[in-house]
């Protein structure tokens, strides 16, 4: 058990426990990779769903740049990063 | 770019989203793997792009997700194809505008010469021609190698040659060889002698000895300027031989006869003229115009004018033959015009003959015969009579 815990531990925390990764630009432009869904697109807001809790970028003139099914590429002037359980 | 080159080809269509989930509906579209863009949010909607393959099959999400979709603008090649559906003629016309460019950029549309300077630019066209680069080859048939090396031999002046076929335009990139310098033969003994009779009048003498003086009389080949030269004060006794070098001027007598027949061959040139106009397509040539004359004296000027666009002609133009004929007519002339033209073709051998020498007196008598007239002209010249004759020295 010990092994197998010390095996887990050995690899990047992301594929440990499922976490998202966020890359950001400045705050001109955010990477988020791991997403499940926008929740709310707004130009002053937008939340995106991963799989531990929800990101919700603010600031304005957001837009998605590009999305696919597991990545999204947030643009505009973010001012605040949110992390929501 | 290329993108953007894609998208158009396959059309893409400015669509709007109205609803109160929109997320809903961006969720759904990643999940089916539909393709879109530029996805902005509006005031109270949302826009996008989205390829028109797939705008056909989105709208049982739509209705999932409870939306309203709703195209803004159509952009593409399908949908400009669809416009102009029924006018077949243009789509024809712009595949047959595509295939002839495709043929003609196979062709030699011009020949350019770089870097001429002394040569004569019709030689090096002449060659290139012969060599099998000329406008209208074929640009597969002209070994291009083949024909710089052909130029170069067939032009013994030209040092570097490179022929660049850049689209359908041949540069021919050309450097000269550099003249030799003239190689001054000055180390030999010489004398300098006279080339003609005559009364010297100034020396220029420069090395040598001269042995004659300012009035006397030459007679042709005598010695002017001696290759002697007597030793200076220290070697009294030594001669040493030197290149003559120098000038002798000396009056000359020169005679002339120039002759004009009483009755003259006239060439009048007739009221009419006949134009041959031909169409120049590459190698290609279409009469427009075709004129017989049958005239046998006759003579054309001809015109080639082709077309240009920014600079660069195109193998279309126009070929232009304008033949004058002549109608043969003896005229008899009376005495005076014909000492007027004696005398005007005296001036002209003077000024071609005399030229560069100055003309001291000069005198014409006319000889009236049965049939012609004669000129004698008798010049006194001033000029430089003095030639060099080598001295073998033993």
């Amino acid at each position: 058990m010990k092994k197998a815990n010390k095996k887990m531990n050995s690899l990047p925390i992301e594929f440990n426990y499922n976490l998202p990764i966020i890359e950001l630009t400045g705050n001109r432009s955010a990477m988020v990779e791991g997403s499940t869904g926008v929740l709310h697109y707004g130009s002053d807001v937008i939340r995106i769903n991963t799989r531990k809790f929800v990101i919700a970028f603010s600031g304005r003139g957001l837009s998605i740049k590009c999305i696919s099914p597991t990545c999204v590429i947030v643009e505009g002037f973010i001012m605040n990063v949110e992390f929501i359980n | 770019m290329l993108i953007k080159i894609i998208r158009f080809l396959r059309g893409y269509i400015v669509f709007t989203v109205v609803g109160s989930y929109p997320e809903r509906m961006i969720n759904l579209f990643n999940r089916s793997g539909v393709n879109y863009w530029d996805l902005l949010p509006e005031e109270d909607c949302y826009s996008g792009k989205m390829l028109l393959s797939d705008y056909r099959n989105i709208r049982k999400i739509a209705r999932k997700a409870s939306v309203r979709l709703s195209s803004k603008k159509r952009v593409g090649l399908p949908f400009i194809i669809k416009k102009y559906k029924m006018r077949k003629g243009i789509a024809f016309g712009g595949v047959l505008a595509v295939l002839l460019m495709i043929f003609l950029s196979g062709f030699v549309w011009d020949v350019k010469l770089n870097g001429v300077q002394r040569l004569e630019k019709n030689e090096i066209y002449n060659a290139l021609s012969e060599s099998g680069l000329k406008v209208g080859a074929f640009k597969g048939a002209v070994d291009f190698e083949a024909v710089e090396r052909e130029l170069v031999l067939k032009v013994p002046e030209i040092r570097w040659v490179s022929i660049n076929a850049l689209n359908s335009i041949a540069e021919v990139e050309i450097k000269e060889k550099f003249s030799k310098p003239a190689v001054k033969k000055g180390k030999y003994p010489c004398n300098l002698v006279a080339k003609c009779d005559g009364i010297i009048t100034d020396t220029l003498i420069s090395r040598g000895t001269c042995k004659v003086k300012r009035g006397s009389a030459v007679a042709e080949n005598q010695v002017l300027v001696s290759t002697v030269v007597e030793g200076t004060n220290e070697m009294l006794d030594k001669l040493t031989y030197v290149h003559s070098d120098g000038k002798v001027y000396a009056d000359i007598s020169e005679k002339r006869s120039f002759n004009q027949p009483r009755n003259r061959t006239l060439l009048i040139p007739k009221k009419n003229y006949i134009d041959k106009t031909e169409l120049c397509f590459l190698w290609f040539k279409l009469p427009l115009k075709i004129n017989s004359s049958d005239n046998e004296l006759s003579s054309g000027i001809f015109y080639a004018e082709r077309l240009k666009l920014n600079g660069i002609t195109l193998p279309l133009g126009i070929n232009r033959l304008r033949i004058y004929g002549f109608n043969k007519a003896i005229k008899k002339v009376n005495k005076e015009k014909i000492k007027i033209l004696l005398k005007k073709k005296a001036m002209l051998s003077e000024a071609f003959n005399f030229g560069n020498f100055k003309i001291k007196n000069k005198k014409y008598s006319f000889t009236e015969l049965k049939d012609t007239i004669h000129l004698n002209a008798e010049y006194i010249i001033n000029k430089n009579i003095a030639v060099k004759k080598r001295v073998k020295v033993e």
